[in-house]
């Protein structure tokens, strides 16, 4: 094996290569879907730059130059579908950072272990539901005559609210359904960097008279520092990548004004109006947008914690 | 947190009456199963039922043939090319052709309206390539495989009959994580799928909570109506159980699991 130690600096030889086969088959299935399913769909992006004639393949159609993104830089919608996706994406990222980790902080401070267990396993239960069932127990509890959180604003002397109807809700209902349902998965995480900190540091900290919270301020927020790092890190980089699945389920005629976002929209004039060209100039926008973001927050990471992604 | 899983299991065998004044709010009240029983009319829940087993149990399979092998792959050090190899993987996580250009592939290979359209597209995950290749590179010793060979064993041997066997822990993470993906999908549905004969049950939970709204919507009056709307609400709370109640009777079992799932993505690759 000793010799096989190098390489990836030099060119293999044939007979290293062929000592392999096997291993060439085990990545041929995922090699074959990868070039269907990612690259070849690649390739079309090129429709961004063109208009798909009818009967013509993608290679066929002809070039049109950036008229799809001079069109989607002029429609009246571009910038409150781009405001709507910086709101969700920023908003979301704010709460979601912090939360769990404040959850996994005061689950930590649960002395009992079969109580502390308990709470954490009913805690993450709601990131196996699906979205769309998790929007159905929204739309239930929200129902605007007889919703349980209607009624009880009406018994309390309020008015109903519409929630998925209006377009300040939207915000609130996407980062309130996120929180419900990854609070306690993304904890896990946390939970387990907690339980990591060294004994004889909490002992330390104790003979030198700390109370709970200073415990918590100088010894397990800096020991699980790195964790939330990454963490960041992970979900601030793919800031723009919201997907279409959730809004799709939040979204209605009423509440359109808000909750547009760039997918959504991609989603919209893609397949419900077949325009492929420019549908494909706005999620090539996008991608771009994710990538400009991802390189972003890897520049900062490195320059300052020297935990890059890559 | 349980308190909106709570109130949906009360109101479901309620008498929606009580649930409509807001008199549901810690026990049930007007204890009755009608929502259930109306349940079992609605044929294309059934149907939804019967397709997304299907679905899952396919997709799983399929997604856990290409993902081991190709994982274990490219944990070997002696492959060649592996560097390029896995940039071939972890490209696509970063950039992609977007929807239209990944329908208009769909469509020309024929997948349109076919199960196939929801399995094949994601049938190679390269996240959970990563975690799993993390894994192999990390509990399959080189001196393991070295001992494998002299013993006569192929990669294909060694693969099947000592890889996998001491990889029951990641292969039970990567069945639950592939199988609840499959469950909870609908986006995929939603896009290529028009038989509402073959729709998976999400997508059908979807447009019968629209379906059931719009007919409430209607305001018509009449005490036979008046019976039919109320149980058209217990049916809304039912349903939701009903989708989800497989995975909660899994829950239990898979919880453990979970808990590791996440910690081995933890590891970076």
């Amino acid at each position: 094996m000793q010799k096989f130690k190098k390489i990836g600096t030099k060119w293999p030889t044939r007979r290293q290569i062929w000592r392999c086969w096997e291993l060439y088959l085990f990545l041929l299935p995922a090699a074959v879907f990868t070039i269907l399913f990612a690259y070849v769909p690649l390739y079309g992006v090129q429709l961004a730059f063109k208009d798909l004639g009818p009967g013509l393949t993608i290679t066929q159609s002809p070039w049109v130059g950036l008229k799809h993104f001079k069109r989607l830089f002029a429609i009246p919608d571009f910038r409150r579908i781009m405001a709507n996706t910086v709101k969700v994406a920023v908003y979301t990222n704010l709460f979601m950072t912090p939360i769990p980790v404040l959850f996994a902080l005061m689950l930590d401070q649960v002395e009992n272990r079969y109580f502390k267990k308990a709470v954490q396993t009913v805690s993450y239960l709601p990131h196996l539901l699906s979205l769309v069932v998790v929007f159905s127990i929204a739309r239930l509890m929200t129902g605007h005559s007889n919703g349980i959180i209607n009624v009880l604003i009406k018994k309390m002397g309020g008015e109903p609210i519409l929630f998925f109807g209006k377009p300040g809700w939207v915000i609130p209902l996407y980062i309130i359904t996120d929180i419900w349902q990854n609070m306690g998965y993304s904890a896990i995480i946390y939970l387990a960097a907690l339980a990591g900190v060294d004994q004889a540091l909490m002992d330390a900290s104790k003979v030198d008279g700390c109370n709970r919270l200073q415990t918590i301020v100088h010894i397990k927020i800096p020991a699980i520092l790195p964790t939330i790092i990454t963490m960041m890190i992970l979900s601030w980089g793919k800031l723009f990548s919201l997907g279409v699945d959730k809004m799709l389920l939040i979204q209605s005629d009423m509440n359109l004004k808000s909750s547009e976002i760039l997918s959504t929209y991609v989603y919209k004039v893609g397949l419900l109006q077949a325009q492929y060209g420019f549908s494909t100039a706005v999620s090539l926008f996008n991608t771009v947008i994710n990538i400009a973001c991802l390189l972003v927050v890897n520049g900062i990471a490195r320059r300052y914690s020297d935990s890059g992604l890559f | 947190m349980l308190y909106p899983l709570w109130f949906v299991l009360i109101a479901s065998v309620s008498d929606p009456t009580y649930v409509n004044l807001g008199e549901v709010i810690l026990l049930p009240k007007g204890l009755n199963f009608n929502g259930y029983r109306e349940l079992l009319e609605y044929r294309q829940l059934l149907t939804g039922y019967r397709n997304t087993i299907v679905y899952t149990l396919v997709g799983t399979c399929l997604n856990l043939l290409v993902l081991l092998p190709a994982s274990f792959a490219l944990s070997r050090k002696e492959l060649c090319f592996r560097r390029f190899l896995m940039l071939f993987f972890l490209l696509t996580m970063y950039v992609s052709g977007g929807l239209v250009p990944l329908y208009l592939q769909v469509k020309s290979l024929g997948l349109m309206n076919t199960m196939w359209a929801l399995i094949l597209p994601g049938a190679f995950s390269v996240y959970n390539m990563i975690i799993c290749r993390n894994f192999f590179s990390s509990n399959i010793s080189d001196e393991l495989y070295d001992s494998a060979r002299i013993d006569g064993a192929s990669y294909t041997g060694f693969f099947l009959s000592v890889v996998l066997p001491l990889s029951k822990s990641i292969i039970a993470v990567m069945v639950l994580f592939h199988a609840l993906g499959h469950w909870n999908a609908y986006l995929n549905a939603l896009y290529y799928l028009s038989d509402s004969e073959k729709f998976p049950l999400q997508l059908v939970l979807r447009n019968l909570q629209s379906q059931l709204d719009m007919v409430r919507e209607g305001g018509m009056t009449g005490a036979e109506l008046l019976r039919k709307l109320n149980l058209r609400e217990s049916v809304k709370y039912s349903i939701v159980l009903a989708a989800s109640f497989p995975v909660a009777l899994m829950y239990p079992f898979v919880q453990k699991h979970f808990v590791k799932g996440v910690m081995m993505g933890s590891i970076k690759g």
